[in-house]
């Protein structure tokens, strides 16, 4: 079995550190368009630059 | 090309786009990952290490698979000054960043039971060392600058020279004498891989390069809402000094 194979670690290290930093990739860019997308929105809905939302 | 010029209608395309890619890159990698670990046989000389090829060739072509993507836009930013090509560029650095990197370590894991050593200063490998610290030194240079429409030209001639690197990390391993093997897919003779081997790495390559693709996308989106974001703050600052308000008393405008 793969389990059992000489350097095996090596494998296992190689595809979790990539699944991790690509899946923080991921996670970043689409964090950051939907942070852009709510501002956006936010700024055409009230028309002020710097009023937090809910804020009357 | 010139249609989606035009940031409203890229949004526009890019939006149907998206979801189809993100499927394609998640059943492509799905399936990859599967053939990587079940389909493809362990290598005589190898054994089970050679499986980090799945993973470390794809990014490999990846990361000069992007920054050519960037060495496009960045002709397209000088000699037409297309509109969507520093967003391109400013997109693509940190995924070709990130790939790059991954690239590198897991060449570097990798190399230790293949070779003894976690890392050589050989061509190949201080080529692509080299072509990570230039994906860092063109993301300094895009955040140097406040206006991005100012650093567009900048950044656009860095990424030009810089392509120079490029030819020389594929024929590295052909004009110097190197640890890192020579090239066994791309070559004038054909691949030298058996297909046992061949379709997982394929199927891998393609599945990252769908993933890479939906990334720019959703990237260059976030970007073009963040340069609208800067230019309505502006304008609005604006007319509130014209008018002579403060900026808390201006009436919402309609969406541009």
């Amino acid at each position: 079995m793969i389990w059992d194979a000489p350097h095996v670690g090596f494998v296992l290290w190689c595809y979790g550190i990539a699944a991790v930093f690509t899946g923080a990739l991921v996670a970043f860019i689409l964090f950051d368009y939907r942070q852009q997308a709510k501002m956006l929105a936010h700024l055409e809905a009230t028309g002020k630059a710097d009023e937090a939302p809910g804020h009357e | 090309m010139w249609k989606i010029a035009n940031p409203t209608v890229f949004m526009g395309y890019s939006g149907r786009m998206l979801p189809y890619l993100w499927g394609l890159a998640i059943l492509g990698l799905c399936g990859g990952l599967y053939m990587s670990f079940f389909t493809a046989p362990q290598d005589y000389q190898q054994g089970e290490t050679v499986r980090i090829m799945f993973i470390h060739v794809p990014m490999a072509w990846l990361a000069m698979g992007c920054y050519t993507v960037m060495a496009i836009s960045a002709i397209g930013s000088l000699v037409w000054r297309h509109p969507l090509a520093d967003v391109s560029i400013k997109a693509a650095a940190p995924i070709g960043a990130v790939f790059t990197a991954l690239c590198l370590i897991t060449g570097s894991l990798w190399g230790k039971p293949m070779w003894g050593t976690w890392w050589v200063w050989d061509a190949r490998l201080t080529s692509v060392l080299v072509l990570f610290i230039m994906y860092l030194g063109v993301m300094a240079l895009q955040n140097a600058f406040e206006d991005p429409n100012r650093a567009a030209r900048v950044v656009a001639v860095l990424v030009l020279v810089g392509y120079v690197n490029i030819p020389i990390i594929k024929f590295s391993v052909d004009w110097w004498y190197t640890l890192h093997q020579p090239a066994s897919v791309l070559r004038l003779d054909g691949p030298t891989i058996h297909p046992s081997m061949l379709w997982p790495l394929l199927v891998m390559a393609l599945s990252m390069t769908i993933l890479f693709i939906a990334l720019h996308f959703t990237a260059m989106r976030a970007e073009i809402l963040r340069r609208r974001i800067r230019r309505l703050t502006a304008q609005r600052v604006q007319e509130a000094r014209n008018s002579g308000q403060s900026s808390s008393t201006f009436v919402s405008e309609p969406a541009e």
